[in-house]
């Protein structure tokens, strides 16, 4: 019966009004988060989390009118006799503007056109249908994408909760301000100059960022900061990020996560601060450290909170001081939101949590502000909060106030949750000169400590199972084309489980070269750049790196600014990226890093390209060649025949350079130097680089004993930068090896010089 | 006033001197909080109030977190008014106002359209 009642209900829906519709058992709000598994093609395979945003929350919560969502990548790891661990790689973020919205009495149709913030998509629509079936209701959506073309996935989501996102807020407390009241607790009608009608209720944190759809949950406990030295007076932004770093519980990790900090401080360097986010960048006044957005501090000893008591206020003098407590909070996590100041977007005369009462004010008239002022942020703001691109809002995620996010390939930003089988970090030095090659470590680990981790060790891009992003000083996003694609078997290495076996098993690790891919120089601008890696390894895991951050510096003089426009060409490109290649065609480009070489010699930047140039001499070159004089050529030697068989002389390989170790030793023997006087673990694989090259050359002109030598130096460099065990035996070990008959020999019979050992990455 | 004792005139002097605004044989002192604002990007600014040199600083630039570039320490100023004058002698910028301490003593000075811009509040903050 109550079947056909809701079924005549669904018939007549369109015509029944709103109030009508809430008469029946529809739930206080079908708005909030929804989660679910893909139930096709790949059932469990990715899990959505759906963000619905078409009817009131409450009265004092606007409708944005907007859907969006963040897609999700499970990995399950078995292991055996123990329950699967799960991760959940981020894949991407979409939003649907002005979704076509249909209620009827049990359920409500939603459609419209998905639009995605990062990377190249097919038109895709969604279709979601929410029910509310059950008393109480249990709302949930199926939802199903549709290509062009005609390709479906399906969901099956719960509605989680009403909030769009939830974050978790810890507050601590500088020992000189240790008085309450600590946090702001609001009634909007303690000051008279507010707007008429102004719904009355008491506005906390918490409660301000509910109305505006995100759950923050502030943390039971407070550290309380001694701030109490007897020259210390104020803080600066980068104190402010150091007492973030030592007292923030939540700052380990991997970032970006749902976590905030906020400091009740004295004063800040500029007393005229009541409040700041000082994690941005430092040309926006910030301490500069990425990743940003994740701290923010209130200043309690600002003239706005001179009045401030806890409790109810005995006149408006107390009250204001609580308004402007209230206000100082909720704004300054708004920075930590990726918001800017209303001017700074165009909208002075906004009536929101990120304008300032006396910029509004000034434009106005005298305390117009707080007499129109709804306590909420404005309607581009709460899109943002609710449905902005995950990376655009989460703290930690993309810098502030930048929008690189917007033209970023695919997978640009995903990211790990849960238990990962696997990390991949990436290392280099953090400054590079202009024109210094860009060679950065990439490093598997296992993470599983009851089990070990095939992966394939060919980490270099031109194997396709790693990609790698940059973005660039300008904020945008690409992906490294590498010039060559190789194709090969996988080279499976096993990883030990974590904290078994020798130390540094459990890990691998391989230099790719990311200078110059297909016809693009990658670092050619000084400034900063931020590298990330994506690993695919066997069953479709998807490991992606953290954010590292490099710089590239700005020409050292003129004459090096000069020449970089000659350095920046495909013809150098290509020699780098060949390793010196001493091809005729790439002969203009290896004569300018030649000339880099010579002028920048003592330098990391003239070390690295002489190495370039060492390994292209300590080879042969070999070219294929057609024989006798080219006039006296048949169609078929030029080619020009049909069906003819060439004669053999047309495809004579031959050489037309020799090997010149010496010389090879000789240039890099600046480069052994200048490796051996850089601190830092970064260095290491590009150190023991040279030194294994070093010893190749030293054996390819007859002195193994001087490779072994260079080789137990090395072994003992790599054990006072803290290397580990399993390396410094394996360098042992290829030491001596030397001894009776050196590696390179018992590979290859031409005494010229040494290959590279494998196929390896471009190393 | 030469008719009273000289005592009793210095008293009565005090007294009235201590009433706010009051003509007064020592005048009235009071804080003027200038602070250079938004639109500022490595400038040159020369900041005077009533004729006096209170700020000749370069490389002032606004930093976007807080809307502030610099903040200049409070300037003890006599009466219920002040004559600001503000220079950016790099950008041809020019401008003097005078600022109503009655209504205010809080003066955040911006660069608008490329025009100075000011306004005179009782308490502002940057945040």
């Amino acid at each position: 019966m109550a079947r056909r009642i809701r079924d005549a209900m669904d018939m007549h829906a369109d015509q029944l009004g709103a109030a009508e519709l809430d008469l029946l058992a529809r739930p206080r709000t079908v708005s909030g988060l929804y989660r679910g598994e893909m139930t096709l093609p790949q059932p469990g395979r990715f899990v959505l989390e759906l963000r619905v945003d078409v009817d009131s929350r409450s009265s004092v919560s606007p409708v944005m009118n907007r859907i969006s969502g963040d897609l999700y990548q499970i990995t399950r790891t078995v292991v055996p006799g123990m329950p699967p661990k799960v991760s959940q790689t981020y894949i991407e973020s979409w939003i649907v503007d002005h979704p076509q919205v249909t209620w009827s009495a049990a359920r409500a149709d939603i459609k419209g056109r998905v639009r995605f913030w990062t990377g190249v998509h097919a038109a895709t629509t969604v279709a979601i249908r929410i029910a509310w079936p059950g008393s109480p209701p249990a709302v949930s959506a199926a939802v199903t994408f549709t290509e062009t073309g005609g390709a479906q996935r399906s969901f099956s989501c719960r509605q989680q909760t009403d909030c769009f996102r939830s974050v978790q807020l810890e507050i601590d407390v500088c020992k000189s301000v240790n008085k309450p009241p600590l946090r702001p607790a609001y009634d909007t009608h303690w000051h008279d100059n507010r707007p008429t009608g102004l719904p009355q209720r008491v506005l906390t944190i918490e409660s301000a960022y509910r109305e505006a759809g995100v759950c923050i949950t502030v943390e039971p406990t407070s550290t309380v900061v001694d701030d109490t030295a007897a020259a210390f007076s104020s803080w600066s932004p980068a104190e402010l990020h150091d007492a973030m770093e030592t007292h923030f519980s939540h700052y380990g990790g991997s970032w970006p996560k749902w976590q905030m900090w906020g400091l009740m401080a004295g004063l800040f360097e500029d007393a005229g601060v009541g409040g700041v986010m000082f994690d941005a960048a430092s040309q926006f006044g910030g301490a500069g450290k990425a990743p940003e957005r994740q701290g923010f501090a209130v200043f309690r000893n600002h003239p706005w909170f001179d009045s401030l008591v806890p409790g109810t206020p005995q006149n408006q003098a107390q009250a204001q001081a609580m308004r402007h407590f209230l206000y100082t909070w909720v704004h300054e996590a708004g920075h930590a939101f990726n918001f800017l100041h209303s001017w700074n977007k165009g909208r002075p005369d906004s009536l929101s949590w990120m304008n300032y009462d006396w910029r509004y004010d000034s434009r106005n008239g005298a305390d117009t502000f707080w007499n129109r002022f709804p306590f909420r942020f404005d309607d581009d703001e709460l899109i943002h909060l609710r449905h902005g691109n995950r990376a655009a809002v989460i703290m930690g995620g993309d810098p502030w106030s930048s929008g690189g996010h917007l033209e970023a390939p695919n997978l640009a930003m995903a990211q790990v949750e849960g238990d990962a089988p696997l990390e991949l970090i990436i290392r280099s030095k953090e400054y590079f000169d202009l024109m210094e090659p860009v060679l950065v470590e990439l490093r598997l680990r296992n993470l599983m400590t009851d089990m070990p981790v095939v992966i394939d060790k060919r980490l270099a891009p031109e194997f396709g199972g790693v990609v790698v992003y940059i973005q660039k000083p300008d904020g945008h996003v690409v992906q490294y084309d590498p010039v060559i694609c190789a194709v090969g078997t996988p080279e499976f290495h096993m990883l030990a489980p974590a904290g078994a076996g020798e130390q540094g098993e459990d890990r691998f690790s391989r230099e790719i070269f990311l200078s110059y891919g297909s016809s693009e120089f990658y670092f050619d601008r000084p400034g900063e750049y931020r590298i990330r890696a994506v690993y695919q390894g066997s069953g479709d895991v998807l490991i992606p790196s953290e954010a590292h951050r490099i710089r590239i510096g700005i020409p050292a003089s003129k004459e090096t600014d000069r020449l970089a426009q000659d350095y920046f060409s495909d013809d150098v490109g290509l020699a780098l990226y060949l390793q010196g290649s001493r091809s005729p065609f790439l002969a203009k480009g290896a004569q300018v890093l030649e000339e880099v070489a010579e002028r920048c010699k003592g330098t990391v930047l003239g070390a690295k390209v002489a190495m370039t140039l060492a390994h292209g001499v300590s080879r042969p070159f070999h070219r294929i060649a057609l024989s006798g004089d080219p006039a006296s050529w048949s169609a078929a030697e030029r080619g020009e025949g049909a069906g003819e068989v060439a004669p053999e002389r047309q495809s004579k390989i031959v050489r037309t350079a020799a090997a010149d170790p010496k010389r090879a030793l000789e240039l890099t023997r600046p480069a052994l130097q200048v490796l051996r006087e850089q601190k830092g673990k970064e260095v290491n694989l590009a150190l023991a680089r040279v030194v294994r090259r070093r010893a190749e050359y030293h054996q390819a002109v007859g002195d193994p004993e001087r490779a072994r030598e260079e080789l137990g130096t090395l072994r003992d460099d790599l054990a006072a930068r803290g290397a580990n065990a399993s390396v410094l035996k394996g360098y042992e070990a290829l030491a001596e090896s030397i001894d009776s008959d050196g590696p390179q020999r018992r590979r290859r019979k031409d005494t010229d010089a040494a290959r590279p050992r494998k196929p390896r990455s471009r190393t | 006033m030469r008719h009273i004792p000289s005592l009793w005139a210095a008293i009565v002097l005090s007294c009235i001197a201590a009433l706010p605004g009051a003509g007064t044989a020592e005048p009235l002192v009071s804080s003027l909080h200038l602070y250079l604002a938004e639109g500022f990007a490595n400038d040159h600014v020369v900041v005077e109030v009533d004729g006096r040199k209170v700020l000749d600083a370069d490389g002032v630039t606004t930093k976007k977190l807080t809307g502030l570039a610099m903040q200049i320490a409070p300037v003890a100023v006599q009466g219920q008014r002040s004559r600001v004058g503000v220079r950016l002698p790099r950008k041809g910028l020019d401008a003097a106002f005078e600022v109503d301490l009655g209504k205010g003593s809080h003066v955040p000075i911006s660069i608008e359209n490329g025009q100075l811009s000011h306004s005179v509040h009782r308490q502002i903050g940057f945040m």
